[in-house]
């Protein structure tokens, strides 16, 4: 399997410590940490949102570290903010058509959009009525939906269970297990807390105050009461 | 005693380099042209409208955009007294500066409540209709045809061969009027108001929290700075002896404003002096253009051209600006000078705060949903859930920051959810902030002070060390994340007399374990000494093992799920499926 | 009388709109206070008296001051465009700007009227960009404070002003009456005429026995429902519209899809520049003068449109211009100042300041965005 994605030495964001670590192709990895411990400052900057202080970000063997948003994302690396940000004022597949911005031929487009729809039968429904109508779950979907449509082959999820309820969440996992299946993806996931912990426990990364601490499969880590860490 | 000595030193050039400016000043007339020394008299009025637009745009940070306004009242208003009144001119002087400063409150009243987009606008505005109310006051202002006729001021002390001949005397008075304006702004600097200026411009957050009342602050600094431009006006009209409405445009608080960003703002020498000369080149180029018969707008073509490009060169600029706090040494202020009124007084049921069945919702989600709390005197309770439960809301509600749409918050039996948040903070309820939220442009004694009421030294020494801080003389921007995270507790408890009652947002969130442990430590031994209650949301268990939490309260979509002494809760098996789903952590 | 007023009124409105659309998407999408905005309507109307009129109306400089300007609009206008390759991104900016300017200068005054017309809407727009590119992006790349990004604004604005003012005097400089075509200017109509012709000939369209409108006026409206129209389709149709809303709603999430939100931000200023292109080149032909002053003055009557309707909200902005045009034409018609005479004794009469609503005529539009934004600062409607 190839690298992914490779973090040499990265420094990104104020804290001054530097982070290094790779990414398989159709890896999940799970980057846990509490607020502030970097997570979402890491994730802004591979998608280039930030700009990178020191070290290199390579993404399929390229050297990306100086390119901005919109090279990165013809690279294949497409980020699902935080808090969802969508497009409220859109409707749903407007708000999915803007996912695949400057991204292949209008059929290869209608493709992904059938195959999202798919993953996530929810937004189908939906496709037509304006964004901000929909609920927090749906919002979620929209969002990593969108970042889906840009046919990414690395995708960067922000915090996506944040607010979300048990049964939402569920489905999440689901879709993101579908995704996995059957698109071989990478994909990084921050995140605070436990649902997909134990859905996804290959390989957690644990990040604190900027730098990473732990970097290995879920069992370990509780062996080891890393997790303490962030507790409870 | 080093550091004592070398201020000393420092100060006696300070001294030196005053006199020596006043000196320069003072001779200046008796060896230049009479161009030369009304060139003189024009700087110093700009340095005067300088002093003013600074006081209310480069230390309170509020965007004053009709500054032409307040000039227009000054100078009209010095027009009508000396006229239609008859009074002496330096009777008419401190008249028009308490006219300026009742026009600048009753500006402020209605304005200095909305953003700063809104304020900046509205300034905007006003502006634009003094000048027409002006121009349409007929009978009083002499409407479209301006006013004119004004008699020659005549200055009865000053002899020959300094008679008060224009423009000498001119330039004596306006010289005197800009070093009385100057030490009365430097000593305004010294003052808790004029920290009060600073911490406004910095995040008006921390100054509600630490009891500053906002409103009533910036309102005397734009009363302040209004009535400085109107007695800038005066010497306006005085000098030409004719005034008229569309002399008072945007065009001329354009210039002002970029008087104040290119000539420099924040520390009134710099003011002055950046004043004076950006000042003295528009009177070189008015008279130029004049002389050559180009048009005035050139000039304001320039020095508005040079506003974008200082900005572009320096977008921040407009902010720093490091106070010099000489004067702490100088003064030992009085401890219990600060406004507190820490009420100490023990409820009926024994319990510090009182939450009642909060409700709050944000765009249609409920970040709170009934909650309910209860502090006991002297007690630390610990707050936590998974993200987006509500906790930061449920201290922002406590401190007033926000309003709650549902339920009561009471400290010691009293209602504090309808106060303002300053007075909540004035009643003893101190905070700490999930985000960095310390000034960096200052260095870290100095945001302790900013905030401080009475404290000595020596105390912000020790406060430093106790938190770890090293180095309390560098800028807190080469400090790491840490250091600038304990630096807000340093902040909080400086002076822990202060406080009955402290609510901590994730003291050690972005620490690490050498940094915590330092934090640990302190909140510790506070704790004992003070008898504090406190309110600790935090996710680190050692912290919260070390800090000795009598209780924990687990807080899920808006509610309480779980509440208990912290080994219960750290073992309940729900708290940690709710935490990490079905797995099982050996603890 | 009043209906003759009310008509002036939606004329009014209908001008202002043109403006006040360019205010909203600069908002909308920047979320700056384009303060510079109306004086870059002017400076486009007086681009088209300088390509059109020449002779007369134009003083000696203009040419050269102008054609200055409008090259390096151009020159920043092109540089939001391109594509990543610095060196030859600046190249093609540099000729198209230098074009701009040498064929202004070899043109004053002697292009047909429609041509002028057509070639000062993108060249307008592309003022609009230049703004944008010189002044608000950099300052949004730095993330500088609101308080820089509303001083820049300001700046930029006075400059603007400044220099058209150096450049054509402060004085109105009208263009002789019998260069426009006969259905642009009003005249008295006579007897048994029928209505198409008097529209065209004479340059008045009468509507019933004692009302009329001339032409003009009724094209101003035309133009600004299809402007409107126009608008509306491309918010709904296109693509590049998307990307605006998207931009304006959530600009990390915009970037993170790979929307270049710069250039995005830059169409976004283009439309609005174009637009008030448009009204800059009907408000001067209205006007039959170009008065420099009178930048500052629609500005800001502009500005407090969009606060009454609700900055940042397209349709916000229209319905506040209608309301302000309405507002500035009626208002001089109520005697205010001769009611309150009668209700005074006479000699407190002498103290008071004119009543008379036509002086005032700005002072209750300001006065009226003071209360708005004092008691209701969202304006009538929201985004």
């Amino acid at each position: 399997m190839s690298i992914l994605l490779e973090l040499r030495k990265l420094e990104s964001g104020n804290w001054g410590r530097q982070v290094s670590f790779d990414l398989q192709a159709g890896e999940f990895v799970l980057l846990l940490g509490r607020n502030s411990s970097g997570k979402t400052t890491l994730l802004n900057t591979i998608a280039g949102l930030l700009p990178v202080r020191s070290g290199q970000l390579l993404v399929g063997g390229q050297d990306v570290s100086h390119m901005n948003t919109v090279g990165r994302t013809q690279c294949g690396v497409r980020l699902a903010p935080q808090g969802r940000q969508i497009f409220s004022r859109l409707s749903v597949r407007r708000n999915l058509l803007l996912g695949a911005y400057g991204n292949g031929a209008d059929h290869e487009v209608r493709r992904n959009l059938t195959w999202i729809l798919g993953v996530f039968p929810d937004l189908r429904e939906k496709l037509d009525a304006v964004a901000s109508s929909l609920s927090g779950g749906q919002q979620t979907m929209l969002n990593i939906g969108r970042a889906l449509m840009g046919n990414p082959r690395l995708l960067l999820l922000d915090e996506p269970t944040l607010g979300l309820d048990p049964q939402n969440t569920k489905k999440l996992i689901d879709a993101l297990q579908q995704v996995r299946r059957e698109r071989q993806v990478g994909i990084l996931v921050a995140e605070q807390s436990g649902p997909f912990v134990r859905v996804f426990p290959e390989r957690v990364i644990l990040m604190v105050g900027g730098e990473i601490v732990f970097d290995g499969p879920l069992a370990q880590a509780t062996e080891e009461r890393k997790l303490i860490e962030i507790f409870p | 005693m080093k550091e004592l000595l070398s201020c000393m030193a420092q100060r006696q050039r300070v001294w030196t380099a005053h006199l020596l400016v006043c000196i320069a000043v003072l001779a200046f007339p008796l060896v230049a042209t009479r161009g030369m020394v009304s060139l003189g008299f024009v700087s110093l009025q700009y340095a005067l409208f300088a002093l003013g637009l600074n006081v209310i745009v480069g230390w309170t940070g509020l965007l004053d955009l009709g500054a032409a306004g307040f000039v227009a009242i000054g100078a009209y208003s010095t027009a009508i007294l000396l006229t239609q009144f008859g009074l002496p001119p330096l009777a008419v002087l401190p008249m028009s500066c308490l006219v300026g400063f009742i026009a600048g409150i009753l500006l402020g009243l209605p304005t200095l409540r909305h953003r700063l987009d809104y304020f900046a606008i509205l300034t905007l505005g006003f502006a634009e209709l003094v000048a027409l109310g002006i121009r349409n006051w007929g009978p009083i202002t002499g409407g479209s045809f301006g006013y004119s006729g004004i008699p020659a001021t005549h200055l009865p002390f000053l002899v020959a061969p300094l008679r008060a001949v224009p423009p000498t005397g001119f330039y004596y008075l306006a010289a005197s009027m800009v070093a009385a304006i100057y030490l009365f702004v430097a000593w305004l600097r010294s003052t808790s108001l004029g920290r009060h200026f600073h911490v406004i411009k910095h995040s008006e957050t921390v100054g509600q929290v630490y009891g500053i009342n906002i409103y009533a602050v910036k309102l005397a600094a734009f009363g302040i700075s209004a009535s400085i431009l109107a007695a800038g006006g005066f010497f306006w009209t005085i000098y030409q002896r004719s005034i008229i409405w569309t002399e008072f445009n945007v065009l001329l608080s354009c210039l002002l404003l970029s008087l104040l960003v290119v000539g420099g703002m924040g520390n009134p020498k710099g003011v002055v002096l950046g004043a004076a000369i950006i000042g003295s080149l528009s009177e070189l180029i008015r008279r130029f253009l004049t002389s050559a018969g180009l048009p005035q707008n050139i000039r304001f073509l320039i020095f508005s051209l040079a506003l974008v490009s200082f900005i572009l060169l320096k977008p921040s600029g407009l902010v720093p600006d490091r106070p010099s706090w000489l004067p702490r040494l100088r003064r030992r202020l009085d401890p219990q000078r600060h406004p507190v009124s820490v009420d100490r007084n023990v409820s009926t049921t024994g319990a510090v705060l009182e939450v009642r069945q909060v409700v709050k919702s944000f765009g249609g989600v409920r970040a709170l949903d009934g909650f309910s709390l209860t502090v006991e005197e002297g007690t630390c309770v610990a707050l936590i859930g998974p993200n987006g439960s509500g906790k930061t809301t449920l201290l922002n509600l406590i401190n007033g920051l926000i309003r709650a749409e549902g339920g009561t918050i009471l400290l010691r039996g009293k209602r504090i959810d309808t106060l303002a948040p300053f007075r909540i903070a004035r009643l003893g309820i101190g905070r700490s902030f999930q985000d960095l939220s310390v000034c960096e442009e200052l260095t870290a004694e100095d945001n302790v002070y900013l905030t401080a009421g009475g404290i000595l030294p020596a105390q912000v020494d020790g406060v430093l060390r106790q938190f770890g801080i090293s180095d309390g003389h560098v800028n807190c921007a080469s400090l790491p994340y840490g250091a600038k995270k304990s630096l807000d507790l340093a902040r909080v408890f400086v002076d822990p007399t202060r406080w009955s009652l402290v609510l901590l947002d994730e003291p050690t969130a972005g620490l690490t374990q050498f940094e915590a442990m330092d934090v640990v430590r302190s909140l510790a031994a506070l704790r004992k000494q003070e008898k504090l209650s406190m309110v600790v949301v935090s996710h680190d268990s050692m912290f919260l093992e070390a800090l000795g939490v009598d209780r924990v309260v687990v807080i899920h979509r808006g509610l309480v799920y779980k509440a208990g002494s912290f080994s219960t809760i750290r073992n309940d098996k729900d708290v940690q499926r709710l935490f990490w789903g079905d797995n099982r952590e050996k603890t | 009388m009043i209906i003759d007023l009310f008509i002036n009124g939606l004329v009014q409105g209908s001008l202002l709109a043109l403006i006040c659309i360019g205010y909203s998407l600069a908002y909308g999408t920047a979320k700056v206070i384009n303060f510079a905005h109306a004086d870059v309507m002017i400076a486009g109307g007086g681009y088209l008296v300088l390509l059109w009129s020449g002779g007369t109306a134009t003083p000696e400089y203009a040419p050269l001051f102008m054609s200055m300007l409008f090259g390096f609009a151009a020159y920043l206008g092109v540089l939001t465009w391109l594509s990543e390759n610095k060196v030859l991104q600046n190249l093609v900016a540099l000729g198209i700007g230098l074009a701009t300017f040498v064929a202004t200068f070899v043109f004053s005054g002697r292009m047909p009227f429609a041509l002028a017309a057509l070639l000062a809407i993108p060249l307008t727009a592309g003022l609009a960009v230049a703004t944008f590119r010189g002044v608000y992006l950099p300052l949004l790349r730095r993330d500088a404070p609101r308080a820089s990004v509303l001083l820049a604004a300001l700046g930029v604005s006075i400059a603007l002003e400044s220099y058209l003012l150096v450049t054509w005097g402060s004085e109105r400089r009208v263009f002789a009456a019998n260069r426009l075509p006969s259905w642009m200017n009003a005249e008295a109509v006579p007897e048994g005429v029928s209505r198409w012709q008097a529209a065209c000939q004479y340059g008045v369209l009468p509507l019933t026995r004692s009302h009329s409108i001339p032409t003009l006026d009724l094209l101003i409206v035309i133009i600004f429902l299809a402007v409107v129209t126009g608008l509306g389709l491309f918010f709904r149709l296109s693509r590049a519209a998307d990307a605006i809303v998207a931009s304006a709603d959530a600009p990390m999430a915009a970037r993170a899809c790979g929307i270049p939100v710069e250039r995005v931000l830059g169409q976004a200023f283009f439309i609005g520049g174009a637009i008030a292109s448009i009204g800059g080149t009907l408000y001067v032909l209205r006007s039959k003068s170009l008065d420099p002053m009178a930048g500052f003055s629609p500005g800001i009557l502009a500005f407090a449109a969009c606060v009454l309707g609700g900055i940042g909200s397209l349709r916000g902005a229209v319905v506040g211009a209608f309301l302000t045009g309405l507002i500035t034409s009626l208002a001089p018609a109520i005697p205010l100042d001769q009611w309150v005479r009668a209700c005074l004794p006479v000699n407190w009469v002498e103290f008071l300041p004119s009543l008379s609503l036509s002086d005032w005529s700005y002072g209750v539009v300001y006065a009226l965005m003071i209360l708005i934004i004092l008691f209701k600062p969202e304006g009538l409607f929201k985004r």
